[in-house]
């Protein structure tokens, strides 16, 4: 999962350094905020995996309706000069570090449990 | 091919997350980043103004150059002469009508005229006033120099221009927008002899001053310099009528 995940990163980074891709300057704060559901959806993912959990149609679309509802905030965000934006970093940034956090504990509980069997064994 | 689809589903969304970001910092390059489509609305707003400036001034260049090609074309069709020939007498012309204008400064004979308060004791109970230059004398005075025959003036060094107004300011004369105190020299050029007579005759504006006791001297010169005004005259209502048409 780690490895398949290291390996889009890289192959994106790839294809936008070799393809010249470029747009209008006033969309690139809805990219960012695109970029970011994204991210939150894969650390989402990689919890979920770690859970046991997984499940293909949440994963995605939860990053379709993620990007969705934070490109909607940004704009009646600045149709109303209310820096609604706000909302979906807080969430996003929050959620994400939430999750890491329990993964990050699976994964250490895991290490632990082996090494305890390690110890068993021997 | 089912146990692949949640790897090719993360590795798409991961394949994304590189290619944004990637473009994202190419775009904005760390610098443009938080700045809200209202202020590139703004700017927007500005570009297309300059660009309308800059097309105004391109007409204008594009005219300019019409006009450059059209005088090439007569000097190329006239011969050298004919040119030169036109050159002066558009410059002679130029100058007679800043020479008339008042923008040119100006050389001749003519009278140097000074008109200062009077120092006589006042009379009992008797006003000031009588013993002062007023903005009336000094007009009389141009006045009189005027009809005969005068061809530039200058009170205290400023030009009096077709359309210079003089008035009453205090104690002070302001002519032109600039305030002058006393005593006051009008420069005249033109017929010395004439002007001097007519300023001087038994009835004439010298001896009307002089009996309320005011200053008046008149001094003829062969040689006076008369500056010209120093702002460029402008109209702001005044445009040539073209065409004939009665009135």
């Amino acid at each position: 999962m780690i490895v398949v995940m290291l390996l889009g990163i890289a192959v994106g980074i790839l294809i936008g350094f070799v393809f010249d891709f470029s747009y209008s300057v006033e969309y690139s704060f809805y990219i960012t905020m695109g970029l970011l559901a994204a991210i939150d959806s894969v650390v989402g993912a990689v919890r979920a995996y770690m859970e046991g959990k997984y499940d293909n149609l949440i994963f995605v679309s939860g990053f379709v309706i993620n990007a969705i509802l934070a490109g909607l905030l940004t704009f009646v965000g600045d149709k109303l000069g209310v820096p609604l934006y706000y909302a979906a970093i807080l969430v996003f940034g929050g959620r994400m570090f939430n999750n890491l956090a329990v993964a990050r504990h699976i994964v250490i509980d895991n290490i632990r449990a082996k090494k305890s069997q390690n110890n068993d064994e021997k | 091919m089912k146990k692949y689809e949640h790897q090719i589903a993360v590795f798409l969304i991961c394949l994304l997350i590189g290619f944004g970001i990637v473009v994202q910092a190419r775009i904005t390059d760390g610098q443009k980043l938080y700045v809200s489509p209202g202020v590139i609305s703004d700017y927007g707003a500005n570009i297309e103004s300059e660009k309308m400036t800059a097309g105004y001034i391109n007409e204008m260049y594009k005219e300019g150059m019409m006009k450059l090609d059209l005088y090439n074309q007569i000097y190329d069709e006239t011969n050298r002469k004919d040119v030169n020939d036109m050159k002066e007498s558009l410059e002679s012309e130029l100058d007679k009508l800043r020479i008339l204008n008042g923008t040119e400064r100006v050389e001749g004979p003519g009278v140097i005229v000074t008109v200062d308060d009077g120092t006589r004791a006042l009379l009992d109970g008797e006003s000031i006033n009588n013993l002062l230059v007023h903005d009336s004398d000094i007009l009389l005075v141009l006045n009189e120099l005027r009809r005969a025959g005068a061809e530039a003036l200058s009170v205290n060094g400023q030009r009096i221009l077709p359309t210079t107004s003089i008035n009453c300011s205090g104690y002070t004369v302001r002519i032109n927008g600039t305030t002058y105190a006393r005593p006051f020299m009008i420069k005249a050029i033109g017929n010395g002899r004439r002007m001097a007579d007519c300023l001087l005759a038994p009835e004439g504006v010298a001896n009307s001053l002089k009996d309320w006791g005011i200053q008046f001297q008149v001094r003829l010169t062969d040689h006076i310099i008369i500056d010209a005004y120093e702002a460029e005259p402008e109209f702001r209502y005044m445009t040539k009528k073209e065409g004939e048409d009665k009135n």
